[in-house]
């Protein structure tokens, strides 16, 4: 399915075909609920933030006017629901150094590429839920869903030179955050 | 420098490669058309209205319970104050009128009590 069936189904919604909008739903959920996820970092509060935003953009679909696509649409508004609610309830999180700029002599592909998928993504998820909110869901929306830079710009808000530098600054934070759960890995085994 | 930031970029798309996004919980896009359907229902059908129904089958019954209290003269009437005043102002308001016109005024009267009802529930669903 690409983006033309995605403007047919919108236009079956807004000639009111309740219905055409569950493949809407189906479509974009995962990708929806990873955003809440990757900036919420609760299961359930994403779960509900995604619901949410699938309400919202059913009763503002006659203010979609295909400018964009549907999916950078509907990310954004789960992008905003989720800031909204994670400014509302901020845990206390810790920061992690700006400054990361050495890149790491030993060999971090080597030891990713020798684990099975599972455990690869069981640490990318670990290292990526200890980024910040916005360079979590940069991370995953420019590799995971193959976004270009400008759709990232539209869905977050940033400018596209914005989204370069933070996609930049967040692979350092990723990469540096794989090496100290690799290592501390590493010592529970020893 | 540009070699690093190639192979940082080369192991991203492999290890992202190897990872979907989160699945939903089971039963996510169910409450999401539940939701819409439910909302629509407030929003565009309130002849599903609960409270709709629940006023106007009250209007009718009592409706019918004057009707059938000016027909006739039952005891109910001494033992129901409300009802006793409400059957007796329609019958002295009914044998004024003709047949034709009694059709009218029932009709007219039907027609009122649609009409707040209609319009209270739309003024609650929309809330």
């Amino acid at each position: 399915m690409n983006t033309c069936d995605d403007i047919y189904y919108v236009e079956q919604v807004k000639k009111g075909n309740t219905a055409a909008y569950e493949v809407l739903v189906n479509k974009y959920k995962d990708l929806a609920y990873t955003i809440a996820l990757r900036i919420l970092k609760s299961k359930e509060d994403a779960e509900e933030i995604a619901q949410d935003a699938f309400v919202n953009a059913f009763t503002k679909i006659d203010t979609f006017n295909g400018e964009s696509k549907f999916s950078t649409w509907l990310y954004r508004i789960t992008f905003n629901a989720a800031i909204s609610r994670s400014r509302k309830f901020k845990p206390d999180t810790m920061t992690i150094n700006e400054e990361i700029t050495e890149l790491p002599e030993s060999g971090l592909d080597n030891q990713l590429h020798k684990m099975s998928a599972d455990d690869q993504k069981k640490y990318l998820g670990i290292a990526l839920e200890k980024l910040d909110e916005t360079d979590s869901l940069i991370l995953t929306l420019y590799y995971l869903n193959q976004e270009k830079t400008e759709e990232i710009g539209h869905i977050t808000g940033l400018s596209k030179s914005n989204v370069k530098v933070k996609l930049h600054r967040a692979r350092k934070k990723l990469y540096h955050e794989l090496q100290l759960l690799l290592k501390s890995e590493l010592k529970t085994l020893i | 420098m540009k070699e690093d930031k190639n192979k940082e970029k080369d192991l991203f798309e492999d290890l992202f490669r190897n990872t979907t996004a989160e699945s939903t919980p089971a039963g996510f896009t169910e409450n999401v058309m539940k939701e819409i359907n439910g909302s629509e229902e407030m929003e565009y059908n309130p002849i599903m209205n609960q409270r709709k129904w629940g006023i106007a089958a009250s209007v009718f019954i009592l409706i019918g319970l004057s009707g059938w209290l000016t027909q006739s003269q039952s005891s109910m009437e001494e033992t129901i104050p409300f009802l006793e005043s409400l059957a007796s102002s329609t019958k002295s308001l009914m044998s004024n009128l003709s047949g034709e016109s009694l059709k009218y005024f029932l009709f007219g009267f039907i027609g009122i009590s649609l009409y707040f009802i209609m319009d209270k529930t739309l003024i609650v669903s929309r809330r």
